[in-house]
């Protein structure tokens, strides 16, 4: 395994920060949107209102003027200099439309564009806006002014020069839409690096995790302050290595194992053929050299079978409902002669149905019952329970009273290839695969194996098959003794 | 009797054809699957023994091709794939039986034997060898003309090698046949059946029946091999 930093080919999808900076993007963009349309609104109605209110005082201060003093009217004309502010124009009709008075300017505005004219009862309206030619703006607005009984006396009409007012408008537009514009380039980069940034601790993650190979599975990516949001994912990643490492480990000691119980068998062949060839033999000295051989070879191919089978148990995995109890009795029969010799009995007690692969049932099943012979007293008892559990499940426990086992040998009974120094004194034949056959027959069928021990008292392993699933059904020819 | 070895692995082949010469046939070796088509179909042989993984062509072609050509001579697959659908995959093809390395020679040779057996096991009501009998309609054994006590097992162990008298049965033949049990224990269970079986039947006798081929198996016999 090596270690490349090359990402594998997927469809393109869109980065985390490419889309953080698209979110934040759309919301600069509506939050500024919002709040400067609302300036813009207000300003530009201020503008109006003052505007507005501009004329309605011009037009109450004339009508003061011609009710009190219409003579005075002239001097009221707006001399209207360069440069000054609020440019209006003001024009007087009398009745009969015939005009009286008017300041320079409005006589390019023609009468019928003003709005309609109020008495002096009614409340002055807002005025209307006239775009005349050379881009200049008048915001209009005309009302009667009464003089004595006579309310219709003189039609004053009144136009404000707003060329001023609408050029500041369009300005503050522009102004206002670059400075969205630069308030959106200025979040977009600024958003490139609140997400790199918040996303730093991803890549540092990513970065430890792809330089991990089988050599420093013991690195973990937690980190101290790495943000609450990543911790439950460097949890699981933690987790998973730790995983890792076990089976690694596992692994590497079961090679380490497999290498030195393969050495052994190997030894024995090529030391007896080196001594043998190295000098003539008598006819009898071959065979039992050859004898002893063939013996090897049979360790090594059932080492062989085993591991294989550990490697893939489940190749012929064939599942079906038996009768427990015929099957231990099958098995009690084949071992009952070795049993014999050394005057121990097999008890088998309580029945049961249960679904499992019947070769590895025997297996699993034979395993233990040959496990309890080698390791019982002579004289002794090895009991088989089989107890139906509420659930519809089954216990198979297989009793002896022998040696039994430390208690710190326990937990590592199961590991392929363990054998405990005292087992190796009692039996040294054994390949240490036993019972991780009998662990792995038993996870096979969704089963349980567990062992208690009391040394110099005996040992108990106790096998627990699930119910049998619905559907299970018994083989028609249940592998029997076939007579030949 | 003609047998065919189709088998790349040199050795292999060569201790096939001298444990096959030594028992009464003759036998060829192609240690390629094409020369081994090309024997097979113009030669005539009673017997196959086909390696499924070989160069040129492989065991699988070989005997599809020969069935095709609707030549059915009997074939034994010998294989280091023991997955079960392998098994069954060569069967299929019209394998007549199929063993998977490593193998016993015994065992290879007895299932030769039982292939090539143009008449079918003994199944007479007496099973005889020098003055052992066994009387298959009472279950009684007697040898020289005493009765023998023997266990129903015992009985069972002992009609088996009388009926394949000559042959020597392999611990897991024996466990598979006798008692039902396929998988290999590694404890001397068989051994001591036999041990107990020779007490009763060879013991009290001058003449030794049942032979030890040491790291093979047992064998009746009334010539020690």
């Amino acid at each position: 395994m090596s270690s490349t930093k090359k990402r594998p080919d997927r469809p393109r999808a869109i980065s985390l920060t490419a889309r953080l900076v698209g979110f934040y993007f759309v919301a600069t963009l509506l939050i500024l949107l919002c709040t400067n349309w609302f300036q813009f609104k207000r300003l530009s109605k201020d503008l109006d209102y003052e505007d507005n209110d501009f004329l309605v005082e011009r037009i109450v201060n004339l009508r003061d003027i011609i009710a009190r003093h219409p003579d005075a009217l002239k001097d009221q004309m707006p001399a209207n200099k360069p440069g000054q502010q609020s440019h209006h124009l003001v024009r007087i009709q009398d009745a009969e439309g015939r005009t009286l008075l008017q300041s320079h300017g409005i006589e390019t505005i023609p009468v019928d564009l003003f709005p309609p004219a109020v008495t002096s009862s009614e409340k002055i309206g807002r005025g209307v806006k006239y775009r005349a030619g050379k881009k200049k703006h008048y915001l209009l607005n005309a009302a009667w002014a009464g003089r004595n009984d006579d309310p219709h006396y003189r039609l004053v009409q009144v136009a404000l020069d707003i060329t001023e007012d609408d050029a500041l408008m369009s300005k503050y537009l522009i102004r206002t839409a670059s400075s969205v514009v630069i308030g959106l380039v200025l979040a977009a980069v600024l958003g490139v690096i609140i997400a790199h940034r918040g996303l730093r601790p991803l890549k540092e993650m990513a970065d430890k995790l792809s330089g991990i190979t089988e050599a420093d599975l013991h690195q973990r990516t937690r980190m101290v302050g790495s943000p609450r949001e990543l911790e439950e994912l460097a949890v699981a990643l933690d987790a998973m290595l730790e995983r890792l490492e076990e089976s690694f480990g596992r692994l590497s000691e079961f090679s380490a194992n497999l290498a030195h119980e393969l050495r052994t068998p190997i030894n024995n062949l090529r030391g007896e053929a080196e001594v043998a060839l190295s000098r003539a033999r008598s006819e009898d000295e071959y065979r039992r050299i050859i004898e002893s051989a063939i013996e090897e070879y049979e360790r090594l191919s059932r080492m062989v079978v085993d591991i294989l089978f550990l490697a893939r148990p489940d190749r012929s995995y064939q599942p079906e409902l038996i009768d427990v109890r015929a099957e231990v009795e099958r098995l009690a029969d084949y071992y009952g002669n070795v049993a014999d010799e050394d005057n121990t009995v097999i008890v088998i007690e309580g029945e049961g149905e249960a679904c499992v692969d019947p070769h590895l049932f025997q297996r699993a099943v034979g395993n233990l019952i040959s496990n309890a012979l080698h390791y019982t007293k002579k004289f002794g008892e090895i009991r088989v329970m089989l107890r139906p559990l509420s659930d519809g499940g089954l216990e198979l426990i297989i009793e002896d009273d022998g040696m039994g086992v430390d208690p710190a040998e326990l937990p590592r009974v199961f590991d392929r290839f363990y054998r405990s120094p005292q087992a190796r004194q009692v039996y040294n034949q054994g390949s240490g695969l036993g019972l991780a056959i009998v662990r792995s027959i038993m996870s096979l069928h969704g089963g349980t194996v567990s062992m208690a021990s009391a040394p110099g008292k005996g040992t108990a392993v106790t096998l627990g098959f699930p119910p049998p699933r619905p559907g299970c059904r018994a083989h028609e020819c249940a592998p029997a003794a076939q007579e030949v | 009797m003609r047998i065919l070895i189709i088998e790349d692995e040199q050795k292999a082949a060569n201790y096939l054809k001298k444990g096959l010469t030594e028992n009464g046939f003759s036998v060829d070796i192609a240690n390629d699957g094409e020369d081994g088509l090309h024997l097979a179909m113009t030669e005539s042989y009673d017997l196959i023994i086909l390696d499924v993984m070989l160069p040129v062509k492989g065991g699988w072609a070989i005997i599809e091709e020969l069935r095709a050509a609707g030549n059915d001579v009997p074939v034994i697959f010998l294989s280091a794939r023991d997955a079960v659908h392998d098994r069954v995959h060569g069967l299929e093809l019209g394998a007549d039986d199929y063993l998977v390395k490593p193998y016993a020679f015994s065992e290879l040779l007895a299932r030769i034997r039982i292939i090539l057996r143009r008449h079918p096991l003994q199944q007479s009501e007496l099973l005889r060898m020098a003055d052992l009998e066994l009387d298959m309609v009472r279950h009684k054994a007697r040898r020289a003309g005493q009765s023998l006590d023997l266990t129903a097992k015992e009985f069972q162990l002992l009609t088996l090698m009388l009926r394949r008298r000559s042959e020597v049965l392999s611990r897991t033949t024996i466990s598979e046949q006798v008692w039902g049990i396929n998988f290999d224990s590694d404890t001397n269970v068989v051994d001591v059946a036999i041990r107990r079986l020779r007490k009763k039947v060879d013991d009290p006798f001058t003449l030794k029946l049942i032979h030890t081929i040491r790291g093979v198996g047992y064998v009746i016999d009334e010539e020690a091999s």
